[in-house]
């Protein structure tokens, strides 16, 4: 064994298909627990830092969570264009209510996570995620079902955010992947408001529950777009998709964008300004043409079912 | 997702095993100490990121590194085991009962209090029986100190790195053949065929030179390297002389004749290697 590089305790085999490993080294279990809902798993995975593992499906990595959280927060704020009222579903890390806090006139910020014991040791574990995002007045944490809350949620959000783990069939959040549900969201919505799906990989042989989720978007929405980013630890490049009855500018000005940012938000962004959000509203032929074609949507009688299903445990 | 152990003893061969659930992890005073709970093996023990021991299979090496030297001596009183902190060794050495006594020389104390808070499924708990003696010693001193001493001794050791190199050196065979009385057996803990012919070579030439009777036998263990380790019994009294004894009460899981006689068969590679 080398002097010089201490080897891994263990390797997380992460499958990104059943032919295919994406392998994260762990030097130290930092927390392994069984929650009421799942189980989690923070690792020290070296490089990139400490990771969040929930349900065996590798969440976010410190190294790396600002490439997912800018790129799944700071569109929809930017086209809505000065939040006030903003809501997260999921996002037990508080790296996504981090994100929103960076816009200066926010007035509100309401996280709803279903698993109070994730949110704990997220909060313990990931201060560097969080940035004591939870500690902040504006933040309300609320401990529920995210379709509960949004059951009894007046029209009275700028942007919401789902940012919830991906809906593996054992998990708690598959029903929240369905038109019902995005029909309760975009209620939710005030005039003018963005809604926002974390929306599973689009890497080509994995990319048919985000074009699915596309489709079922537009079922609901006026307006609807995907994009996506390259995070490193999660292997695939990842999707998301936009959706809001008012417009979405897929051209954005840079210039125009930068100057918003500055007028509104306190510019602390590490990958995030115009000419990023220009880039980041570009998708590949493939994936429009994918998009273009399908045309069967999600329900709650035929709800997704995430494609770990199919690969080696 | 799932969480694998990988071993990397040597630099040309690896081995992994599913891990359900990481149970301790610390650095000791000599060492760093992993349990985990495996998806097959049971509850595993690894030093300095080496296996030693699993729930599952551990019955070979512990009742073969114990059972041929201690049958083929018939009645053995006093007993070393040097290392042996996790209790397996200690526990089949207890089954006999002309033992009177049974000294474990282990320098990790970690090794035998993590053992007997996660092992007792398997080892009972032998360190309470009144002829265990543990000594937290170095067992070179303590061998030099106590010539003809011992009916048997089992040395229950790590791999031949860092603080256990000097424990398969020809100056320890030596202190370990002086520390035996006149026609006691002694088992080592002695590698793997395939990747150390050159250190078991060296090793029996210091046997052969310093007893009669010295054999090298083997075990299958699937989670040592190549699927098994070897043992160097080292004697002036032939390991046949085992045969002939009743085991000790209670149950054997891998040992019985066919297996005690067949472990000293060697591969021909390895047999002309050794012994021409």
């Amino acid at each position: 064994m080398s002097e010089l590089v201490k080897p891994p305790l263990y390797w997380v085999a992460d499958y990104l298909t059943p032919d295919d490993v994406l392998y994260h080294a762990i030097h130290r279990v930092i927390l392994h627990k069984h929650t009421q809902f799942q189980e989690l798993w923070i690792v020290d995975c070296g490089t990139y830092g400490k990771g969040l593992i929930l349900d065996g499906i590798w969440q976010s990595s410190t190294g790396d969570d600002y490439l997912y959280h800018e790129a799944l927060v700071q569109p929809a704020c930017v086209n809505q264009g000065n939040p006030k009222r903003a809501l997260v579903l999921g996002g037990g890390e508080g790296a996504t209510i981090r994100e929103l806090l960076k816009w200066k006139e926010i007035e509100r910020v309401a996280m709803v996570d279903l698993d109070a014991e994730v949110v704990e040791a997220c909060r313990q574990h990931f201060p560097e995620m969080h940035q004591g995002a939870f500690d902040d007045p504006r933040v309300e944490l609320v401990i529920q079902d995210a379709v509960a809350y949004l059951d009894s949620s007046p029209s009275e959000w700028d942007v919401i955010i789902s940012d919830l783990t991906d809906p593996i069939e054992s998990g708690p959040s598959f029903k929240l992947f369905t038109k019902e549900y995005f029909a309760k969201a975009q209620k939710a919505l005030r005039p003018g408001g963005y809604f926002l799906l974390q929306a599973g990989p689009v890497s080509p042989p994995s990319m048919h529950m985000h074009v699915r989720l596309v489709s079922t978007l537009k079922a609901v929405f006026a307006h609807v777009h995907s994009y996506h980013i390259h995070v490193p630890m999660l292997g695939h490049p990842w999707g998301f998709i936009l959706a809001s009855d008012s417009p979405i500018d897929i051209r954005p000005d840079p210039a125009e964008v930068d100057q918003l940012l500055v007028a509104k938000t306190n510019a602390k962004f590490k990958m995030f300004d115009g000419i990023t959000l220009l880039g980041l509203m570009q998708s590949p032929k493939h994936i429009r043409d994918a998009i273009a074609k399908e045309t069967a949507v999600y329900t709650l009688e035929h709800p997704p079912v995430f494609s770990t299903q199919e690969l080696p445990k | 997702m799932s969480i694998w152990f990988t071993e990397e003893l040597h630099p040309y061969y690896r081995k992994g095993i599913r891990v359900k659930q990481i149970l301790a992890d610390e650095q000791t005073q000599f060492q760093h100490m992993q349990l985990v709970e495996t998806e097959f093996f049971g509850k595993a023990m690894i030093l300095d990121g080496i296996i030693q021991l699993t729930e599952r299979d551990n019955m070979g090496y512990h009742e073969m590194i114990v059972h041929v030297p201690m049958l083929a001596v018939g009645q053995p009183q006093r007993v070393l085991i040097v290392g042996g902190g996790d209790g397996g060794s200690l526990q089949q050495v207890l089954r006999y009962p002309s033992v009177m006594e049974a000294v474990v020389c282990e320098l990790d104390q970690r090794v035998v209090e993590l053992s007997r808070q996660y092992f007792s499924a398997s080892f009972g708990d032998p360190w309470a029986d009144s002829r265990t003696k543990l000594l937290a010693r170095d067992a070179f001193d303590y061998l030099e100190a106590n010539p003809g001493q011992f009916d048997v001794i089992i040395s229950d050791t790590t791999d031949p790195i860092g603080m256990a190199e000097r424990l398969f050196s020809d100056e320890f065979y030596k202190l370990m053949v002086r520390a035996l009385v006149k026609g006691g057996a002694a088992a080592t803990q002695c590698e793997q065929p395939f990747f150390d012919t050159e250190l078991i070579k060296e090793i029996y030439k210091s046997a052969i030179t310093l007893t009669k009777n010295p054999a090298y036998y083997y075990a299958n263990i699937p989670t040592y390297p190549g699927g098994g380790i070897g043992f160097m019994y080292v004697s002036d009294t032939p390991w046949e002389h085992g045969l002939k004894t009743p085991y000790p009460p209670g149950m054997n899981n891998y040992i019985n004749p066919e297996i005690h006689k067949a472990a000293f068969a060697l591969p021909e590679f390895f047999r002309r290697e050794l012994y021409e």
